[in-house]
């Protein structure tokens, strides 16, 4: 050991604030452990990805959005609006600093009551042990851990020949920090950030430009979900072109190409949106021994471990890289590591999509149970029969349960409002082992999103009572 | 890319940390197809074939029958041919293969069209807690569902952290209070008096018998195995029942449904102080009795020291007791529900018996097998007992 390198020592050592991070901070506290969480931007950092630049910001600009779009839908319901209706960005952003602050300072607040000291700087590995916090010009401090939990995230995706200047070529996060609305935009990558960020710029008033290499947007999700969103997406005039991949930038046009044909897209910004890489190629993984594969993800198992003393936790494991997925592991990371047998055993992670209308999704597609192995078929309830949705203006869209000839409850899919908040519902029958008797006999309340469940449960078992009885769906 | 794949050995089984070639099923060059049996290894537990991860050319073996391979050693390498998944592909490490290398145990009807188990969250956590498979539990609730309760009684050992209470109350009565093993003891047996037993009863000329046992008693001494006689009437046992399979069955009454095994799970009585438990040895139709031998030992031990899995002492077809070594002649077993059949060994001792007509003193084996009487008549349990003595008669036929 050289002199000046006397590691400060701590019980166990968080790296990083985020979702994954901060709960599983408060999680080990809680068992007793005393509990260090160090982030590269401090205080400032905690929530994370989600909290600053993420989820709660794009939720924040996508509310906007919906809102000033649902002007122009319930003008022909009775909403009288004198002109057009304008967007102020600063003042969005002056609004979504406060949302974004509040939070910040409430898991800030949390931490503290839970006794976890945080430290900023940047963590690299220098032994199996041991490591060194950077932060700035200051003088790198070293520090000494029982135990740690790697939670460091991911960042986006960066396509080669298209690096982002913060100016023109932006990430989700730039965009989501602009204080002026873009007069057009070309959002490159049809995934669920890029249809998010696309669809609130399009209800705002952007003219937008999507771009994505696949053969439709959303190439992860089965086809059927992804219909009603294109559809929406069309009558929102935004130019989806897919089969299409980025070439280069010219600082006023983007060049792609489509079928060998090469074009140009002319667009005032151009925002990245073609996922995320695990933040695991810089924090000294080599020295504990471990190797990330080529995704740069860390195969770890049920127990989150990459070393005995060392647990893996978020977007650097395998799974959806979500912040409800790193929280949910956060909680068995610091149980493992405080001696408590404990496994990241889910049976279902929902998934959602904040696009117009809204997707989520939990469990099994009827593809993927018979896959697994199940006898699985797929009973499903449109929204056009829900008294609800007819009242919000939304007749797309449907809700599905996919289940065993048991009636067992294997997985979700809905497409329509409010479909995020509802989705849970399923979740939590699929891990409590309902089946479709549970769901129709468990009384909802009228008129709610949330009866399109036991309506479509009723469809599973042969007998609905708002739409005929053919609905049954074997793929 | 090279579709060269290291196949490592994969954690074959809570705690067990290494396992030995017993047999390489597959030579390098040969061709093989996913899931196809490439070896046999032996764990402190079982033994057990593991499957190719995927369907190719083996190019190298790993190891030599007989080296102990700790988990995460290459066990052999495959060029694939077929479609590799992305797990093994980039990797080519176990655990996609983890699934498969289990011990295949007795099949829980609810779970027919149920791939994962059904289980709550916080079963789940209580499962993990006590550090037991819920692939090895059965689900009391509607779909097989498994609850709370479910994994408490397959808790390994059951509850035998809470002995029974006893309290003297100065009036020459001392109230005991059921807990832990007693308690599931009395459970099982309440259970098992609905069984409408039937019991026929053998006695044997054991002098062939014991003579074996005294020829092969030095070999197994030198490898370190007590050898009683026990492994050779179980070795009975299992080639019997190979050819009375109505006998390997486990009954479900309420379904009116037998389920009759392919695979032997011979599970035997074990006297503990805290009462009686019964391990439980997988897919022993083919062992032999140096297995059987070495098995017993290690398990009984395990089940005296409590550190038998649920693994291991659930999932029997057929049991095993042994009256013998309490000193009395012979009892009447009590079958072990859902199982339908038990088999109970008595006291060898001498005896005068009529040999060519004239009388001799001989050692002399009691044998007794109890059945369901709802699932097999007296007719086929004499030809089953009949069969057992044949055998024991002529115990070279047992080491074959």
């Amino acid at each position: 050991m050289v002199v000046g390198e006397m590691p400060s020592s701590v019980d166990l050592l968080v790296i990083g604030g985020g979702p994954g991070g901060y709960v599983a901070a408060i999680a080990a506290a809680q068992l007793g452990r005393q509990v260090v969480l160090v982030d590269a931007d401090g205080e400032a950092g905690l929530g994370g990805v989600c909290v600053n630049v993420g989820c709660i910001p794009s939720k924040a600009l996508i509310g906007l959005a919906h809102a000033t779009h649902d002007i122009s839908g319930w003008g022909k319901r009775g909403l009288k609006v004198s002109g057009q209706p304008t967007v102020d960005m600063k003042e969005f952003q002056a609004w979504k600093s406060e949302v974004v602050g509040g939070l910040n300072g409430g898991v800030r607040q949390l931490l503290k009551t839970a006794g976890v000291e945080v430290r900023q700087g940047f963590f690299r590995f220098t032994r199996k042990d041991q490591g060194v916090l950077e932060f700035g010009e200051a003088p790198p401090t070293h520090i000494q851990f029982k135990n740690c939990i790697i939670a460091t995230g991911s960042r986006p995706t960066v396509i080669p020949g298209l690096p982002r200047d913060g100016k023109r070529i932006l990430d989700s996060s730039d965009v989501l920090a602009l204080d002026l609305l873009p007069k057009s935009i070309a959002v490159v990558g049809g995934g669920y950030i890029g249809v998010e960020l696309g669809t609130a710029l399009a209800q705002l008033g952007s003219k937008v430009i999507m771009i994505e290499a696949a053969e439709r947007l959303l190439p992860a999700l089965p086809s059927t979900l992804v219909a009603p969103v294109t559809r929406r997406l069309g009558e929102l005039g935004v130019d989806v072109r897919v089969n299409t991949k980025v070439v280069s930038d010219d600082g006023k046009s983007l060049i792609v190409t489509s079928d060998g044909t090469e074009s140009e897209i002319d667009a005032d910004y151009v925002v990245v949106a073609i996922g995320r890489t695990p933040n695991t190629d810089d924090i000294g993984l080599e020295v504990i021994g471990i190797k990330p594969n080529a995704r740069g993800i860390l195969e770890v198992g049920p127990d989150l471990l990459v070393t005995p003393k060392i647990a893996a936790i978020g977007d650097i494991t395998p799974g959806p890289a979500l912040a409800h997925k790193a929280s949910a592991e956060a909680h068995v990371a610091a149980e493992v590591l405080s001696g408590h047998d404990a496994k990241f055993d889910p049976t279902a992670i929902p998934a959602v999509v904040f696009s117009d209308p809204e997707i989520a999704m939990t469990g099994f597609t009827v593809e993927e149970a018979k896959e697994a192995g199940y006898q699985a078929q797929a009973a499903m309830f449109p929204m056009a029969a829900s008294g609800r949705a007819y009242t919000l203006g939304e007749k797309t869209g449907f809700a599905q349960l996919v289940h065993t000839p048991e009636g067992v409850v294997l997985g979700a899919q809905i497409v329509g409002p409010h479909a995020s908040e509802y989705i849970a519902e399923v979740t939590l029958a699929i891990e409590m082992g309902a089946n479709l008797q549970d769901l129709a006999d468990t009384i909802h309340p009228h008129p709610s999103m949330s009866e399109t469940l036991p309506e479509a449960a009723r469809v599973g078992l042969g007998f609905p009572i708002h739409v005929s009885p053919k609905r049954q769906r074997n793929t | 890319m090279s579709n060269l794949i290291d196949y490592k050995l994969a954690d074959v089984g809570e705690g067990i940390a290494e396992a030995e070639v017993i047999e390489w099923l597959v030579a390098v060059g040969d061709a093989v197809k996913e899931d196809q049996p490439v070896v046999v290894v032996e764990t402190d537990k079982s033994q057990i074939e593991i499957p190719a991860p995927v369907t190719g050319i083996v190019k190298a073996l790993g190891a030599k029958v007989g080296d102990v391979l700790a988990v995460g050693s290459n066990l052999m390498q495959i060029e694939a041919t077929g479609k590799v998944s992305n797990d093994i592909a980039s990797h080519g490490s176990a655990p996609a293969a983890e699934a498969k290398q289990t011990v295949t145990s007795v099949a829980t009807p609810a779970r027919a069209t149920n791939v994962r188990p059904l289980a709550s969250p916080s079963t789940r956590k209580l499962a993990a807690s006590l550090g037991i498979s819920l692939d090895a539990v059965s689900g009391s609730g509607p779909n097989g569902r498994i609850t709370a309760e479910d994994v408490t009684n397959a808790k390994p050992g059951g509850n035998f952290a809470a002995p029974s209470i006893a309290q003297a109350d100065g009036n020459g009565v001392t109230l005991i209070q059921l807990r832990g093993l007693r308690r599931q003891i009395a459970t099982s047996m309440s259970e098992a008096l609905r069984i409408p037993h039937i019991t026929e009863f053998k006695e044997i000329d054991a002098t062939a018998l014991m003579g074996l046992r005294s020829e092969l008693a030095p070999q197994f001494e030198k490898d370190g195995i007590k050898f009683s006689v026990t492994p050779l009437l179980m070795r009975a046992c299992v080639i019997a029942l190979q050819n009375h399979p109505s006998f390997n069955a486990r009954f479900d009454s309420e379904m009116g449904e037998i389920r009759q095994y392919d695979d032997i799970n011979l599970g035997f009585a074990t006297a503990t102080e805290d009462g009686l438990i019964v391990p439980v040895m997988r897919k022993v139709n083919d062992f032999t009795v140096a297995i059987l031998a070495k098995q017993t030992e290690q398990l009984a031990e395990l089940a005296k020291t409590r550190k038998a899995t649920s693994d291991q002492l659930g999932g029997g077809t057929f049991t095993v007791t042994n009256f013998g070594s309490f000193g009395t002649w012979l009892g009447t077993p009590i079958i072990r529900p859902p199982e339908v059949a038990i088999a109970g060994f008595g006291r060898i001792a001498e005896k005068v018996i009529p040999v060519d007509g004239v009388p001799a003193v001989r050692m002399v084996l009691p044998i007794v097998v109890a059945a369901d009487h709802r699932i097999n008549d007296g007719a086929h349990l004499g030809a089953f007992v009949s069969d057992i003595a044949k055998l024991l008669l002529n115990p070279e036929s047992l080491v074959k």
